[in-house]
């Protein structure tokens, strides 16, 4: 029907500031499904394609010792298609210049370049040669944030040695995309790097000779969903080498966070683009029944000339057809822009070799789809009721709307106070139910928006400060390769500049109560602990009991363990000998599942006395002091870790909390645009059905400002009360949305402080009364003297 | 009555009824109404406000359906049909002209017509249409930018642009003053004369039966029917 698409045409242009508003919704639901969907795309391939090209492992089996002749017997164990071992030890890294200890984890490869599980990519320079045994390849982030090339030659303090080891190369390896230093809980890549050093120099330096403590391997196709029979039948196996953990891929450490992102980005995809559709959905509801309406009479004249229904519809739908098309097509480019900056922000946490941007057509493709269907809805449901008279009703006018009393009215002593402008407010929001739900669920849409923006950012910032404030004290943290006694302690006091020192027992364990069980590791801390104080709901302190276990709410529930009960504690190390423990209170803990214990009552229960894992010091050094503390530091045998607190805080705070503020802040913007669009679509439409009301106002002698101001008071109660509900909406949004990022490394807490609240009913007030000079822009514009000379 | 009309009816209608629902009051608006239009005749319905003339012209043009009744145009019985095939009645067989004209306000005065003659088997060229109606100079002109008369008549053009069985005017002059609507009359008059069309005029204003060849009495008791001997000229009545 030409005729009517040239209608349809200009029908299009009248009511293009409207279709635009909407449009534009639509197009930041797409451009959220686009740019989301698209960065865990970009994530998931990069990942894909990195693991297949390193060979990435299926389970890392960690263990004391154990005769590399062993392996044969593993190798022909069914379920497993292939495995490798390898010597991996945590070292102290000794650079020139740098008087911190730094941190590293050393593995050894094989002398010569072969496909191995777990392999790594050469960045720069070459493979080991057969010159020199002592080469080793440095991981490129370290490297880099070191300024170290092939040709340096670094130190390494591995079994209390100093050793000299040439850098031939740079690497990656797939096993360290999300690479942390122990006990931290973000890259710290100047800080912790992994070193790749042959075979025979691993064996030689660290006494391994035929032996191994790391076995890496790939399962066959036919276990892998369900290949706990297999670990235990390792674990019963390896047992007498002392197996510390078998770490499925699932939980190991890096492809954990990385697969807590993913599964964060596909929540928050599917939340976005929803809230969007539906508001979109709404505002069009509201625009195609105003146009239906005004064009009732055209509709029934159409169908009187002998126009189907089904041409009447097409005509229509097409409003719905454009608003979709149009929203997909801007928000395809959206997206793939926001796809863009998002990847280019993961590229700071996560080490791929290749995170690139692409276009999807696919995923393009559907976000179109998506748009036509929820255009095509709002326009249904806006045109049906108009649709469905014959013809003869549809070129009556409508009977007048309901003028009857609100129920406002009937508190009389109350209305009667309200002026006659605030009636006329009352009645108008009352009288025109749907469009003033639609309002009320856009605002609050746009509030919840714009408080999981701020509440984000207060959750980072809660978990940073519970952490850095609330639980960990200490100024330093020392961790030990093996268990050391009081001497240690001692030792730490002496340092310069530390003015007290607190041991740390960690006992790595299994936990089990019935059909649940769990790795973790227990710390015991001294009676009255200051560096490590552990803490409760609303960050209240819990003292550790003097017996029993303080647990994290999460393990207990994960254990299915409730206060009081009894759970079997199997160590990994020492003497290996399960004990029962009982639960003797809970704890809230956002990094990791933490389980305390009294430190003397765990010593007694693993058959230990005064045995030191860790130590946390305090002390305010002089730098000349700092020299002398590292320098001594560095020369502990034992040494296998130091964390310095206000590094590690500075390193959460500024890799992310500030750069997840980057992606989160432009969540403002999505909210201002619901505002807009919602507030500036209704208040349009108002305006032009209420145009003779206007009219007689301006005959009367009000002015445009006066008239406006009604508009605004409507505007102000709808979109307000739809703001103050958007308040619990967002904070359960956010719950949500926190929910998906946690897991056994890190739970995110949901934390909205007073400002945030204030900072949105403020913000949502300023959109409104941003939106509400446009409004009043309108009115000025309206030509009233024409609306006075409109027929009925 | 005969159950079917004969050959000179245009139109035949069988004892309607038509009684609308308002909340709790049912309302009879025609009561057993019997009338017959010929062929190539202007008939002009008359009757005071509220008697059910534009009720009636809704039934014959197939855009309202009688309560009861037989509405019988070319051997097919309207009340009996489907609202499909009353579409195809109302696109092939009729043409209408509205009271307050129901241009299309985003469309031109040539484009209004084409609305009609894009679903019409045998139109007229638009333009041609709009010749007919004196209004050849204003083609592309908005109905904003037009006088009531000239939107009427491209109301008109737009209804026998479609060289319909029968045209249904529904106070064609209703929204016009005098001078204009006598114009209006006159090129109705014209299109029945030169045409041979089927032209059925419903007016409060009693002086218009003049001008038909049969006028039809419509009363809250129901319908009388006379033949004009003498017709007056269009250009001669007034009201």
């Amino acid at each position: 029907m030409n005729i009517l698409n040239t209608k349809l045409r200009r029908d299009l242009w009248q009511t293009k500031g409207m279709l635009a508003a909407v449009i534009l919704i639509v197009a930041l639901g797409v451009s959220c499904l686009v740019g989301m969907m698209g960065t865990s795309q970009n994530l998931q391939l990069a990942r894909n394609l990195y693991y297949g090209q390193c060979r990435m492992a299926d389970f890392w089996v960690d263990l004391k010792k154990m005769p590399i002749v062993e392996l044969d017997d593993l190798d022909n164990l069914p379920g497993i298609s292939e495995i490798r071992n390898r010597i991996a030890f945590q070292v102290i890294v000794d650079l020139e210049g740098v008087e911190e200890p730094l941190s590293g984890t050393l593995l050894t490869l094989p002398a010569q370049p072969a496909p191995t599980i777990n392999g790594i990519l050469m960045r720069s320079g070459a493979y080991f040669t057969s010159r020199r045994q002592d080469e080793v390849i440095v991981s490129e982030a370290f490297a880099q944030a070191r300024g170290i090339t092939e040709g340096d030659t670094i130190h390494i303090i591995m079994n209390g040695q100093r050793k000299p080891l040439f850098v031939v190369g740079t690497a990656m390896s797939s096993e360290y995309v999300y690479m942390m230093p122990p006990g931290a809980i973000t890259p710290e890549p100047s800080r912790y790097g992994v070193f790749y050093v042959k075979r025979g120099f691993g064996e030689d330096t660290l006494g391994f000779h035929g032996a191994c403590n790391s076995l890496v391997g790939i399962l066959s196709e036919n276990i892998r969903e369900n290949p706990q029979p297999l670990f235990d039948e390792l674990q019963r196996r390896l047992a007498p080498y002392g197996v510390f953990a078998i770490t499925p891929l699932r939980l190991q450490a890096s492809n954990l966070n990385l697969a807590g992102e993913l599964a964060g980005l596909a929540t928050i995809s599917f939340f976005m683009p929803t809230i969007f559709m539906l508001v979109a959905v709404l505002v069009l509801n509201v625009l195609m029944s105003r146009l239906a309406q005004q064009q009732r009479t055209v509709v029934g004249t159409l169908k009187a000339l002998g126009y189907r229904n089904k041409d009447i519809f097409f005509h229509f739908i097409q409003f719905g057809i454009f608003v979709g098309a149009g929203g997909a097509l801007l928000g395809c480019f959206l997206g793939y822009w926001i796809a863009d900056g998002m990847t280019l922000q993961y590229r700071a946490f996560f080490d791929f070799p290749k995170l690139d941007n692409r276009f999807y057509p696919e995923l393009n493709l559907t976000a179109l789809i998506i748009a036509l269907i929820f255009g095509m809805i709002g326009t249904i449901k806006g045109i049906q009721t108009v649709l469905a008279l014959n013809p003869s009703e549809a070129m009556r006018p409508p009977a007048p709307p309901g003028g009857g009393a609100v129920f406002l009215e009937a508190w009389t002593g109350l209305w009667r106070k309200l002026g006659f402008q605030q009636q006329i407010v009352l009645r108008n929001l009352i009288r025109n139910k749907g469009r003033t739900l639609t309002a009320v669920f856009s605002a609050a849409m746009g509030a919840a928006l714009v408080l999981v923006t701020f509440g984000t950012m207060d959750s980072l910032q809660y978990m940073v400060n519970f952490r850095f404030e609330l639980v960990n004290h200490a100024d330093y943290t020392l961790t030990l390769r093996n268990d050391r006694g009081a001497g240690a302690l001692h030792e730490a006091l002496r340092l310069p500049g530390i003015i007290a020192a607190e041991p740390v027992l960690n006992v790595p364990c299994h936990f089990q109560n019935g059909a649940h069980a769990k790795r973790g590791v227990i710390q015991g801390l001294v009676h009255n602990a200051r560096m490590t104080t552990p803490r409760g709901e609303s960050g209240r302190l819990v003292r550790v009991p003097e017996s029993g276990l303080l647990m994290a709410k999460r393990l207990g529930k994960e254990l299915g363990l409730s206060l009081g009960d009894t759970v079997r504690v199997a160590p990994t190390q020492g003497l290996q000998q399960p004990v029962n423990i009982p639960v003797t209170g809970f704890i809230d803990s956002l990094f990791g599942l933490c389980v305390y214990a009294d430190y003397d009552y765990l010593n007694r229960r693993i058959s230990e006395a005064g045995a030191v894992s860790m130590m946390q010091l305090s002390g305010r050094p002089t730098s000349a002091q700092a020299q002398t503390l590292l320098r001594r530091i560095k020369s502990w045998p034992d040494l296998a870790d130091y964390a310095k607190t206000s590094f590690q805080k500075q390193a959460l705070q500024q890799t992310f909390v500030n750069k997840m503020g980057q992606m989160v802040y432009p969540l403002i913007l999505f909210g201002a645009v619901i505002f807009f669009g919602a507030i500036l679509n209704g208040s349009l439409i108002s305006i032009m059905e209420r145009a003779r009301e206007i009219a007689t106002f301006r005959v009367l002698g009000y002015q445009p400002t006066e008239i406006g101001a009604m508009f605004l008071r409507e505007n102000m109660i709808q979109y307000g009360i739809g703001s103050l509900l958007g308040l619990p909406l967002g904070w359960w949004l956010l719950y949500g949305i926190n929910s998906q990022y946690t897991n056994d490394m890190y739970s995110v807490a949901t934390v909205v402080q007073p400002m945030s609240w204030i900072k949105t009913v403020v913000l949502s007030a300023g959109f409104i009364l941003g939106a509400h000079l446009f409004v009043h822009r309108a009115i000025n514009r309206l030509k009233w003297q024409d609306a006075l000379s409109m027929k009925e | 009555m005969p159950q079917k009309p004969n050959g000179d009816s245009a139109v035949q209608c069988v004892q309607i009824h038509k009684n609308y629902q308002m909340g709790e009051v049912e309302v009879k608006v025609l009561r057993g109404l019997d009338l017959e239009i010929k062929k190539g005749q202007l008939t002009v319905i008359v009757g005071a406000s509220g008697a059910g003339k534009t009720t009636l012209l809704n039934i014959i043009g197939g855009i309202d359906r009688p309560t009861s009744g037989e509405v019988w145009v070319d051997g097919e019985n309207l009340a009996a049909m489907t609202d499909r095939r009353l579409t195809e009645y109302r696109r092939r067989k009729i043409g209408f002209v509205f009271q307050f004209y129901n241009l299309v306000p985003t469309l031109t005065s040539i484009e209004n017509v084409q609305v009609s003659t894009q679903i019409a088997d045998h139109a007229l060229d638009p333009a041609e249409a709009l010749k007919m109606v004196g209004l050849a100079d204003q083609m592309n002109h908005f109905p904003a930018q037009m006088s009531g008369g000239q939107q009427q008549r491209v109301s008109i053009a737009r209804a026998l642009a479609k060289q319909p069985a029968i045209m249904l005017c529904d106070e064609p002059t209703g929204a016009l003053d005098a001078h204009t609507g006598q114009r209006v009359l006159g090129l109705l008059s014209r299109l029945n004369e030169k045409m041979g069309a089927t032209i059925i005029i419903i007016t409060h204003a009693a002086p218009l039966a003049d001008m038909a060849h049969r006028v039809l009495h419509l009363t809250m008791d129901g319908i009388t029917a006379h033949d004009n001997t003498v017709r007056k000229p269009a250009e001669e009545i007034t009201w």
